[in-house]
Order: structure tokens, then sequence, then C-alpha cells
């Protein structure tokens, strides 16, 4: 059984059911005959991977479909075996180096270099050149960025890359001016409705408008939670009723009762255990910026306005000692450790207030 | 080799002493010796009861069997059957250790002459001509492989270097060159003490991983002595000394104890130790003259005077992560002092400053006993944690960061709890990534639709707990 994310997934740049002028454009691109490097950017689920999909499609003809699943070896100078998954066809490899966390330097730089040193064997395929595709690069090291630039120059006869990020913010400038830089907006909430009611009319379902619309609202804008929103609400109860309850995920219940129990008592020990809370979000492969983005805007809201500004300064602070630095434990706990003290001086402040 | 006899004539020093005893010494050195000992004792007879108490054989030696083991199991293969095409092998450990009593006894067994390099310093410094001391050291190599006269004929030979020549460790990379010119000659001993300072580590300086893997150079480190081996080795000592009562004092048990308990598994100053004992009397001295004081004090008094040859401390990993999160103030001034050498503790960690950072990350909550003093320090670490981060192509400013890490510890708990707690290492962030083949498109956040679609829990449920 697939799901519907992936059974109505758009295959072709022509079907693809928003920004329908950008996929002109890049229709056009893939026909010239010097196709550049790309850098696709845009928040999540608003079609990066679909529209990739659609450009190698346009590339190569429908034999990138035949997808194969690979398990790639590394061995890093110190003899470390590094293992990652690769999904691949005869015309490109897609992988996620930020997989194998520090060590994603080799990866890259490997993958490349094996990918690139080969030549295509097809004398008829259409192109001569293979495409690599990098998944979540702004995940990648510093180091990793550096080796990219050098082998991107270096192989760019034989090899492209399509590199796909959240936002280009953490990618030195030296990568981004060597891509031509592709911005997928979200959809919008009249958007995804349509393409709701489209999937469902596909499907033999009926959904009503509201329903679809309230779908939309909840899926903040990310088109393939609302796909599966959609699903999950199918499986649940069919026909849909108009005040059904839209399942929220778990982590985002997860983050709010850790909030709650930040707001409830300020102390060490609570510290502590938020800790261990932190743990299991991150080794669950929830985005630090997800995790601090949906903290801060739960904890603030039972503060007045003032604390809330200072609250805000300083998330400010700690998220970009975040994004700057490495392992985010550190500043996620100090962050916390900043609220808890700020809100037990506000709510003492409170109290005296008071008597 | 460059050992001329001026050494052992001006110089009584027990060290060189034990030098002279190497089955290394050349034949001048043999000449010589029948007349230093008189000399020596007629004065006295320190030298000699240091050589005395020296390891004869394997089963005098007080390191441990397994480590002795090791040493001659490298001896066989590689000086006598000589298998590696270039062997090398370094000891390393602390001082005391008895690196280079096994390697000498064991060499003794199997029969192997060591030819030590001894830096020439004494030598008579010719005007018209002068030789660096690299081509000393080379030349040094190539024609220690050759047998002396007076060595018995058809022994192996092992080349020993434990006194690096100055250029080495002024310039490591010339070092490197010349060793890669020396090699080949002889099977290779270097003996590198460990130093409690980064910059002296000869080990980290003159062998670097690399080096150690292009070579192949098999590194052997020793362990301090233990207790129960160093007490072994002195009731060994004992009796030989008990044998000639009418030269020596006999130390008594307490005395020996006190030995064992200051030398800290160092066996040279065990026994030099016990050599004084001997000669002097030191610990029945006031043994004979204040019987009516408590036994107490006398121990005291025995420990006192050997603590004055007590060796430097150096801490272990979690000794000074321990120093770090449970600092001690100075109680009796109203300043907040922090009894502590920081030069010494930052020193300790700076081979890892990332993954002490993580360790103290890891504990720090536990000794701190106020909500306004884990956040400071948290600040601190989360800053520190910035700095490792993102200045790490160089390892002094690594260091910087390691200093602040730690003095924010430091100074910052105020209410510190003191009880016992286990020390856990960092907590390993493997993210679980789906490998599984299927839905390789979908992220982390969405996991719970997928479960919840198709009615599994394949992927991981959060739960809310109260």
């Amino acid at each position: 059984m697939s799901l519907w994310v992936d059974k109505y997934r758009p295959k072709d740049l022509s079907k693809l059911d928003y920004h329908k002028e950008q996929a002109e454009n890049l229709k056009k691109l893939t026909h010239k005959g010097d196709f550049p490097h790309l850098l696709i950017y845009g928040p999540s689920g608003a079609g990066k991977k679909t529209r990739i999909m659609c450009i190698l499609k346009d590339l190569y003809g429908s034999g990138v479909e035949r997808l194969r699943m690979e398990q790639l070896n590394f061995t890093t100078p110190s003899k470390k075996k590094l293992e990652i998954m690769t999904v691949s066809s005869n015309y490109h490899i897609e992988i996620n180096p930020s997989d194998v966390g520090m060590y994603d330097r080799i990866v890259v730089m490997d993958l490349i270099k094996n990918v690139a040193q080969t030549q295509q064997l097809d004398v008829n395929g259409q192109r001569e050149f293979k495409i690599i595709v990098l998944t979540d690069v702004d995940n990648l090291t510093r180091d990793a960025q550096h080796a990219l630039r050098r082998t991107m120059e270096k192989y760019i006869a034989n090899c492209r890359l399509i590199l796909c990020a959240n936002s280009t913010s953490r990618l030195t400038p030296a990568i981004r001016s060597r891509c031509l830089g592709i911005r997928v907006a979200a959809p919008t909430v009249p958007e995804i409705c349509c393409i709701l009611q489209t999937i469902c009319k596909k499907e033999g379902l009926t959904i009503r408008s509201e329903f679809a619309q309230k779908i939309a609202e909840k899926s903040n804008r990310n088109l393939r939670r609302a796909i599966l929103m959609c699903e999950a609400c199918k499986v649940e109860q069919y026909p849909f009723a108009p005040n059904q309850n839209i399942a929220e995920p778990d982590w985002l219940m997860f983050i709010r009762a850790m909030a709650r129990k930040i707001s409830h008592e300020q102390s060490v020990n609570t510290l502590a255990s938020v800790r261990g809370d932190l743990y299991e979000l991150i080794i669950h492969g929830i985005p630090n910026n997800i995790i601090f983005q949906t903290m801060v805007s739960e904890l603030v809201k039972n503060c007045d306005i003032s604390l809330k500004a200072e609250i805000i300064s300083q998330a400010a602070l700690f998220e970009h000692r975040l994004q700057h630095g490495n392992k985010a434990i550190f500043h996620f706990e100090a962050f916390v450790a900043k609220f808890m003290c700020l809100y037990k001086r506000f709510l003492e402040d409170a109290v005296a207030d008071v008597f | 080799m460059k050992r001329s006899n001026k050494w052992i004539a001006f110089d009584v020093d027990t060290e060189v002493a034990m030098k002279s005893k190497e089955p290394a010494a050349a034949s001048f050195t043999n000449v010589d010796t029948p007349k230093n000992h008189l000399r020596l004792s007629n004065s006295c007879s320190s030298i000699n009861l240091i050589e005395k108490l020296k390891p004869k054989t394997v089963d005098t030696l007080a390191v441990h069997p397994k480590k002795v083991k090791e040493v001659s199991d490298w001896l066989e293969r590689n000086v006598i059957k000589r298998q590696a095409r270039v062997p090398v092998l370094v000891l390393t450990g602390p001082t005391g250790a008895g690196k280079t009593a096994t390697l000498d006894v064991v060499c003794r067994s199997l029969n192997i002459n060591v030819r030590e390099w001894i830096n020439p310093v004494d030598k008579e410094v010719d005007e018209r001509f002068y030789q660096a001391q690299s081509v000393c050291f080379l030349e040094f190599f190539s024609l220690a492989k050759y047998n002396s006269l007076c060595d018995q004929v058809g022994g192996h030979q092992v080349a020993l270097v434990e006194d690096f020549p100055n250029f080495a460790i002024n310039n490591p990379t010339e070092f490197v060159n010349v060793f890669e010119r020396c090699l080949g000659h002889l099977p290779v001993v270097f003996i590198c003490t460990d130093a409690s300072s980064s910059k002296l580590d000869l080990l980290q300086t003159l062998f670097p991983q690399e080096m150690r893997e292009k070579y192949r150079i098999e590194i052997i480190s020793f362990n301090p002595i233990s207790a129960t081996l160093m007490k072994s080795a002195l009731k060994r000592a004992q009796s030989f000394v008990q044998k000639k009562s009418d030269l020596f004092h006999i130390p008594t048990a307490e005395v020996i104890e006190a030995v064992v308990i200051s030398a800290m598994g160092d066996i040279r100053c065990a026994m030099n130790q016990f050599a004084f004992a001997c000669l002097k009397g030191v610990g029945s001295i006031p043994l004979e003259a204040n019987t009516t004081i408590p036994k107490k004090r006398k121990r005291g008094e025995k420990t006192a005077i050997i603590k004055s040859m007590e060796r430097d401390e150096t801490l272990g990993f979690f000794h000074a992560l321990g120093r770090v999160l449970n600092p001690k103030r100075d109680e009796s001034s109203q300043l907040f002092k922090i009894q502590c050498d920081f030069e010494s503790l930052i020193d300790q960690f700076s081979t890892q400053p990332s993954n002490f950072n993580a360790f103290l990350q890891e504990n720090y909550l536990k000794y701190f006993g106020d909500l306004g003093d884990v956040q400071l320090a948290s600040d601190i670490l989360s800053s520190a944690q910035l700095f490792l981060a993102n200045w790490n192509e160089r390892h002094e400013i690594m260091l910087y960061s390691l200093w602040v890490g730690v003095l924010g510890l430091m100074v910052h708990n105020r209410h510190k709890l003191s009880r016992w707690n286990q020390i856990r290492g960092p907590t390993k962030l493997k993210t679980i990534t789906n490998t599984s083949g299927e839905n390789f498109e979908m992220g982390a956040m969405d996991h719970f639709y997928y479960n919840k679609i198709t009615n599994s829990d394949k992927f991981h449920v959060f739960k809310l707990r109260n």
C-alpha cells in the first residue's frame, strides 16, 4: 500500500499544481544545453523533492523512475566504517550526507569523486553528466561545505549537483554563488484545499471544503502534512464529520507538555528532566529549529508583554548559538535555565505586588 | 657508545650508578668499574646497595608479568627472528614504572646486547672540527650494528634511545628525518617517560599517530607498579639487607609500608628511599628516641620525612573532572577564592577539550544547588561549546574555550551540593535514521501520521508523561 502522498505526487513538470510559472522556467532550463548546479530551497512540505524528481524526469526520461536503494560504505581516515543509504537510478544518486553527522565531508568528497570519475556508459543518453542530489544541505558541516565547493568546480564536466535545503542561511556564500538558487514557497491554504479535494475525488471520497480548509490551516501550509493528516482522518473516521478532530503530531504534544512542565516548576530537577525530554526529541530526528520554535511559542503563551520581550530576545541569542555551534543540547539547556530564572523572578515579583 | 669514564668519576649520583650497570656498558666502563667501586665503597656503600637491589632476573622484576611477556615477545619476534622489516618499539609509562629495567633484564635473559645512545655531554670540543648532534646520532646507529669485541660472539643487537638527543626535543621535524634515515640498521627501542605537561610529552611530539601507522611502531605502555608487587620487591630487598645486618640499618615493616605508600607506584623512588632508610636508618631513629609517643604520631612523622621525596601528583581525567564539578573554596577568607591549580587542571584536559566539555555538561547539574547558579553555568557552557565548534582550527585556541567552561563552572557553583554522584559519559546522539528502505522521503516529523495511517508502531511514539 502506498500513501496518498506518494501516490498522487506529480511526476511531470507540467502536472504540478502550483508555482506554474516556475515550472515553465524549469522546463526551459532543462532543455537548454548548459544545466547549472541547482540549489532548491524552501520550507518543508512545499514540494522541493517533487520538483527535483520532475526535473530529473525531464532531463533523462522515465528511466529515472526505476529507483533502487543501496547502502554505501565509506571509511574515514581513522578507520571508522560509515554506512549511508542512497537512492539511485542509472542517471542520478540521492543522498543525505548529514545522516553520518560529523563525517559528512568524507561522504561528500568520496561520493562525488566516484560518480564523477565514471562516464555515462549509455551512448544514446541525452546528457553527458550525471546528477547528484544532496538533501538537507543546511545541516552540512563547515568542513563538508568547503570540500563541496572544490569538488563542485573540479568535476563539473561529468556531474551536476542539486542541493536541497530548507534555508540558505547556513550555507556558505561560496556554495550559494556556485548554484542557481530556486526558492519553492509553501503552497497557500486555498491551494492546499484544492489539492486535498482533487485527491479525495480520485480516491472516490467526498470532502467538504470547510473540512479541507480546516486541515489546510492545521497543517501550517505544509502540503505533505496536510495530505497525511487527511489520510489519517480518513482512516480514523469516514465519512468525515465537519467537527472531526484532526490529530496533531505526537512530538508537538510532547514539546507542549515539556513547556508546561517548565512553566509549572522552576528547579534544577525540572531542568534535568527537561534535558531527558530534549534528548528524546533530538535522537528521534526532530529538527532543532522546530523544537526551539515550538518550545518558545508555547513558553511565552502565559507571560506578560514585558517578560515576553525579554524571553524572545534571549531565545534569539540562544537560537543564534544553536545555529552556529554544534551539540544543540548545550544551548537548549542554557535557554531553558534562562527562561526558568526569568519566569521565576516574574512570578515572585507578581506575588510581591499582591501583598 | 659515547660513554666516557669521566661521567662516573665525577658524579656519585645514584642515577649514574644505575646507568653504569646497564649491559650496554662498553668495554671502557667495564675496565674501570672495579676502581670506582673500591673508591666508592670506602666512603659510603650507597652505590653498591642500590646496585645490589636492582633486579637481575625476570622473576625479580616488580613489573607485572604480562608486561614483561609483551616486551620479551616483541624482542623475540623482532630481534631474534627479525620478522618485521623496520622494527621499532616505544615503551611509555610514568617514571619508575620499570621500563628500562624490564628491557635490560629481558635482553639479558634472551642474550641480546643493548646499545644505548647517551647524549655526549662532556665530550672535549675540538676547535677545528665540530659535528652536529644529529650526525652523531646517525653515526651511532650505523656503528651500533657491529658487535663489540668484548661482547659474546653471535649475540643479537638492539639499539636503545632513552636519553633523547636535544635536537629531537627542540625540533621534532628534524628528528623525523633522522629517524627515517637511521631505520633499518637495527631494531630500535625508544623509551618515552610520561610527562605531566603536554609540551614535554615526547610520545605525542615525536611519534604522532600517522608516523606510528607508517612505520608500524609498536607501543607498550607501562602502568605504575602496583602496591603488592612493590611490597614483594621490597621484601626481597629486605631479605638481602638482613644478610648483612652489620653494614646496614634494617628498616622496620612500618618504614617499608610508608615507602610503598609514598612512592605512588614509582619503584625507583621506592628503592632509593629504601636504600636511604638502610644507610641512615631514617625510620628507626625516631622510633628509638620516642618510644612513649602514641603510634599515630610516629607514623605521621615518618610519612612526613618521606613525603619530602614524594612524586608530583598527576591528575586522572575523572579526578580532574571532580575538581571542576566540586570546587574547593578557601573557607577562611571572605572572598570567594578557589583553591586549585588551574594551569595543571586545564593541561590535563588539553588533549580532548571537546570531550571534556561534554562530560562537564552531562554531569554539572547534580552538583548545583541553586537555579540561578545553574543558569549562569549553563550559559557559560553554551558559550564554551560555541567557541569549541567555531575555533577548532588551532588547538591553542580551543584551550581558551576550555578555560571559559572550567572557570565558569567553578566560579558560579556558589551553592554546592556535596554528595556522591556517579559520573556519566556524554549521551551518544546517534540520530536514528530511516534505513528500512521504503518511505525514504518521509521526515521524522511525519512518522506520527504514518503510524496512524498504517495503524502500526513502526516509528517511535513520543509518550506523554505527567
